[in-house]
């Protein structure tokens, strides 16, 4: 193979040295065949170019400038097509940006919606939590006001009577315990309705309330008061649950004639169960606001109040918070 | 003996009463003020006169009116003059309210504490003795204010024995569930102590009874 191309190239270099056509043209041939025989392709179209030279010179250049015209022309379109191709890969990865942006915007505009949704909804419970506390604030002040006022006014102005009659020896002993029941009455009127302290012992708050009925008539039992914490506890909440014992312990003195009398307490978690029970007459169900007042009040702190009696066999309240 | 008082109350006729229980009583220099920024000058007045005052009879309301006051209630009043320590101090009030009397007494280490009443009048009596001898006085109704805080108060361990006492057991029996059950105190002794504290509490004549009671409140 070596030889030949050595063979091949010696033929060419002859066919460009010897002037004579007719040798030339056979040294061409020649070298032409050899290149031929040996396969190689480069040294063939130049052995051919040198034929066409020697043939027509005009013919040959127009051949070579057609070529390369045509070279170039093609080299020229696959390039414009791979610009084309080059230009549709472009837009189709902008395409896709376009969509992954567009899939992006969707996504951030779902979860702005979600996140305002959730914000709506946390600032309407807010502000009906604010304002739900609002108002029993509101209940709470008027009472505390209007205890006070009748504490200072009447109750200091019944007893001031009542000595003026001590004094004067208005001794009509009738008239003067008719007073002094009035007395009493103005004032548990103006301590049921007057400030709590709920202050850092609520647990002392309802012990000490509960111990003011205690008396040689009724005994009042407690249970696991001492285990409750009632920090989860709105202090709003705190005074409306305070009025509720409050007014179950005054029902129980005024109406229930009854001995004894348990409250009991009992926690599991966030929920609380407070069970009042006495073993007096029983009520009626159904007249009184006492209890629709006492249902209120526990419904504002948002839990339950179930009644259970019957005659003769006691009064049973019990609060789930 | 208390010589020199003052009397800080807002309505006449009541004051009026108390300088009178006070003159029965053997106290002849009486001083009155219807306001406490009034009641406060006097008494910072007379101490630094030399001449203080032994005892102050106070309401804790004052009905505000036209005049602008400072110290607008007796609570306020006991507040700033709770370091006079010879100053004997008698609150006479309509307001019961237990942790008021308390904190009155922690805070503003007042002597006495009455309650405006049928027994008001021979109440303040009592308490103006029981102060000038260096005792302490409260009316019945806020006696219990000091009572021991566990007085009502019962226990799992009450409401376990109560159980055994219904279901007819005798101690003996019951301290061997107690032993078993690692549950303290199970000594005898205990146990029959916890029975009279229950009987007690309850104003039971005897186990019998206190079992029919506690069944009644659904506790056992």
């Amino acid at each position: 193979m070596k030889g030949n191309s050595g063979v091949t190239y010696i033929f060419l270099n002859i066919t460009k040295k010897k002037g004579n056509d007719r040798q030339a043209n056979q040294h061409a041939q020649l070298a032409l065949e050899f290149a031929n025989e040996s396969k190689l392709v480069s040294y063939e179209i130049i052995a051919l170019e040198n034929i066409l030279h020697l043939e027509n010179v005009e013919t040959a250049n127009r051949y070579v400038v057609l070529k390369d015209s045509l070279d170039r022309a093609n080299q020229i379109n696959s390039n414009k097509f791979a610009e084309v191709r080059y230009g549709v890969a472009l837009k189709e990865r902008e395409a896709e940006q376009l969509r992954l942006k567009n899939e992006y915007n969707t996504l951030i505009f779902i979860v702005v919606t979600v996140v305002i949704l959730l914000i709506s909804l946390f600032l309407y419970y807010r502000i009906k939590q604010r304002n739900r506390l609002a108002v029993i604030r509101e209940s709470i002040k008027t009472e505390n006001r209007i205890s006070k006022k009748i504490h200072d006014e009447i109750a200091n102005d019944l007893y001031h009577t009542m000595v003026k009659m001590d004094k004067e020896q208005l001794q009509d002993a009738q008239l003067i315990n008719e007073m002094d029941h009035i007395y009493h009455r103005v004032r548990d009127i103006s301590n049921e309705n007057s400030q709590i302290d709920l202050g850092k012992n609520f647990s002392i708050s309802i012990k000490d309330l509960l111990l003011s009925y205690k008396n040689d008539h009724v005994v009042v039992t407690v249970h696991n008061l001492k285990k409750m914490d009632w920090s989860d506890l709105k202090l709003e909440d705190r005074t409306n649950l305070y009025r509720v014992l409050q007014e179950l312990m005054t029902n129980m003195k005024k109406h229930s004639h009854a001995t004894h009398v348990l409250l009991s307490f009992h926690q599991s978690g966030r929920e609380m169960i407070i069970t009042y029970k006495d073993n007096g007459k029983g009520a009626d169900l159904e007249k009184g606001n006492g209890l629709a007042n006492m249902e209120n009040r526990i419904q504002a702190i948002g839990g339950v109040i179930i009644f259970e009696t019957d005659k003769d066999k006691g009064f049973k309240a019990t609060i789930t918070i | 003996m208390i010589l020199k008082s003052l009397v800080a109350e807002d309505l006449g006729s009541i004051s009026s009463s108390v300088i009178e229980t006070l003159k029965d009583l053997g106290v002849d220099q009486i001083d009155h003020a219807q306001y406490c920024d009034e009641a406060y000058l006097k008494l910072i007045k007379a101490r630094n006169d030399g001449e203080p005052f032994q005892l102050l009879i106070t309401d804790l309301s004052f009905i505000p009116d036209h005049r602008r006051t400072s110290i607008t209630s007796g609570e306020e009043l006991l507040q700033k003059i709770k370091n006079f320590s010879d100053l004997k101090i008698i609150v006479y009030s309509v307001d019961q309210r237990l942790h008021k009397v308390r904190s009155l007494v922690d805070h503003c280490n007042i002597d006495a504490f009455v309650c405006k009443g049928r027994k008001g009048p021979s109440d303040l009596r009592q308490a103006i003795q029981a102060v000038s001898k260096h005792q302490k006085f409260f009316s019945k109704d806020v006696q219990i204010a000091f009572s021991n805080h566990d007085e009502l108060e019962i226990e799992d361990y009450d409401i376990q024995l109560m159980t055994l006492l219904a279901s007819g057991r005798s101690k003996q029996e019951i301290k061997t569930y107690f032993e078993l059950n690692n549950i303290s105190p199970s000594s005898i002794s205990s146990i029959e102590k916890r029975q009279n504290r229950l009987l007690l509490h309850f104003d039971a004549r005897n186990a019998t009874h206190l079992v029919g009671i506690v069944k009644d409140l659904g506790l056992i």
